[in-house]
Order: C-alpha cells, then sequence, then structure tokens
C-alpha cells in the first residue's frame, strides 16, 4: 500500500526541540545544524551554563525547556530518569565517533522522531529502540 | 615457580592421587598458592579503587557519580573519556580529537595516559 504525500510530510516535517549533551562532539552538532528542517530548535550544552554539569541538572534543564536530551550516555536511561517525567531522552549507541551524527541523521529522516517525545529512544547503527508509557517499540532507521 | 605452575601441578596430583595429603606436596622452595600472585601483582583491588587511585595522578580528569553516571571525564565538562578514545581512534589524532570537542591537546594527551595507567594497573579476577 502507498501511503500518500500529505502522510509522509506531516511525518518529516513534526520538528523536535533537543538539548545536545556534551558528551557529543562537534561532528553531531554539525549534523543537527544541517537538520534544521527538522529540528526546531537546538541548544548545546557545551555552550551553555549547562557545560559540565551534573546529569540531573541536564535532565531538569530540558523538561522545563521542553527539549529532548540527545547523549551518548548510555547511564542517562529509563532506570535513572522515569519515562514521562522527562521530555525524552536519545541515547546514541556506536563505537565509531563518526557513526553518532550518520546515525543521528538517519532517525531525523526515519519518520520515527516524533515518537522520542516523553520517551527514552537508543540509537544503533541501523534501528531504533523506543521506549514510552505505551511500550516498546523497535524500528529500522 | 608462579602460582599458576604450582596450580597446575596440583591438579594434576589431585586427578592421579585422590585421596594424597596435599600439604606434603609443598617442598622448602615451593611456595603456597595464597601467598603468591604472578609478577607480584595484586589482584584483589576492585575495579572502582584503580579508578580512584588512577585518577589521583591526573588533575584534568574528573569523576563523581551525579555527571556522566559517574565515567571518567575532562574536568569542568560532560566529556567522557571513552568519547575521546573514540575520536582519536576515528581522526587518527590527538589534534583531531581536540578540534571535535574543543578541548586543548594536553587534555586528549592527558586522557590518554589516564586509560593507559588504568590500563596497567592490576584489577580483581573473577572465578
Amino acid at each position: 500500500m502507498r501511503l500518500p504525500l500529505l502522510y509522509w510530510r506531516s511525518l518529516l516535517s513534526k520538528k523536535i526541540r533537543i538539548l545536545l549533551d556534551e558528551s557529543l562532539g562537534n561532528s553531531v552538532a554539525e549534523a543537527i545544524r544541517q537538520s534544521s528542517n527538522a529540528i526546531s530548535a537546538a541548544e548545546y550544552t557545551r555552550h551553555t551554563s549547562l557545560k559540565g554539569a551534573k546529569d540531573p541538572g541536564v535532565v531538569a534543564y530540558a523538561t522545563a525547556a521542553k527539549r529532548i536530551v540527545v547523549t551518548a550516555d548510555r547511564g542517562m536511561n529509563e532506570k535513572r530518569y522515569p519515562i514521562c517525567k522527562n521530555a525524552g531522552i536519545i541515547i546514541i549507541h556506536s563505537d565509531n565517533e563518526l557513526d553518532h551524527s550518520v546515525i543521528f541523521k538517519r532517525f531525523l529522516l526515519s519518520g520515527h522522531k516524533a515518537d522520542a517525545k516523553d520517551a527514552v529512544t537508543y540509537l544503533y547503527t541501523n534501528r531504533a529502540r523506543i521506549k514510552n508509557h505505551s511500550g516498546e517499540k523497535v524500528v529500522a532507521i | 615457580m608462579t602460582s599458576f605452575a604450582v596450580a597446575a601441578r596440583l591438579d594434576d596430583r589431585r586427578k592421579w592421587w585422590p585421596n594424597a595429603d596435599e600439604n606434603e606436596y609443598y617442598g622448602e622452595d615451593e611456595p603456597h598458592l595464597e601467598c603468591e600472585t604472578p609478577d607480584g601483582k595484586d589482584f584483589s583491588i576492585p575495579f572502582g579503587a584503580v579508578l580512584d587511585r588512577v585518577r589521583a595522578r591526573f588533575p584534568l580528569i574528573a569523576m563523581d557519580q551525579e555527571t556522566v553516571t559517574g565515567s571518567p571525564r575532562i574536568s569542568g565538562t560532560r566529556i567522557p573519556l571513552y568519547m575521546i578514545l573514540r575520536a582519536i581512534r576515528h581522526f587518527g589524532t590527538v589534534e583531531g580529537a581536540a578540534v571535535e570537542y574543543d578541548l586543548t591537546a594536553a587534555a586528549v594527551k592527558d586522557a590518554l595516559a589516564f586509560a593507559a595507567a588504568v590500563l596497567e594497573e592490576p584489577v580483581e579476577q573473577e572465578d
């Protein structure tokens, strides 16, 4: 079944607000800058007062600003920061530095980025695992 | 003779003479298993203690449970050392990693030295 163009457009046009953690490098920040059509507002902790901040402070700031935290730190997960008690956390998991920007770009173009709101999302090379209040799903990216 | 060699000989002895008195095995020049570890290293140190001990030698490295979930990081930042090591692998140079994370070359070199120092330390062995 072919999905109508409007469906795809609505999926791709849902912009998300993110807070990029300092644990990710400039290559990811650059990838986000190039994806301004997918992200309405991005903030980089390295360029704010959150530089060197503690994890709870970063999540609290993101929650207040309704931004999804994008990080490489696997410890910032749903066990420490329960789902729906923050605006969302995206954890990029890769052993390769370059992959972080590639993986994140893939996710932005996958049509699932809106699902990351109020959820904890794990991004791997070719798939995303999204955990939200209704359960868990794995999608290809 | 290392304790590993002694253990191997003791295993053989237990296999062929299961009822033998093990204490008879040790001669004057053969150390007891619990008294020696290879190369004189202490293998009873937990990994957390190793990190703490090494960190004391590197003022640019910080560690606390509330920041990057306790991973060793560059002091005053949220940049974990494991990400710097990956950046070095990817870019192939200290300078490449420094540019990627807006760090000084000295900080990146400290990250490398810290990793090397941790790997050099003996840690607790699991049975």
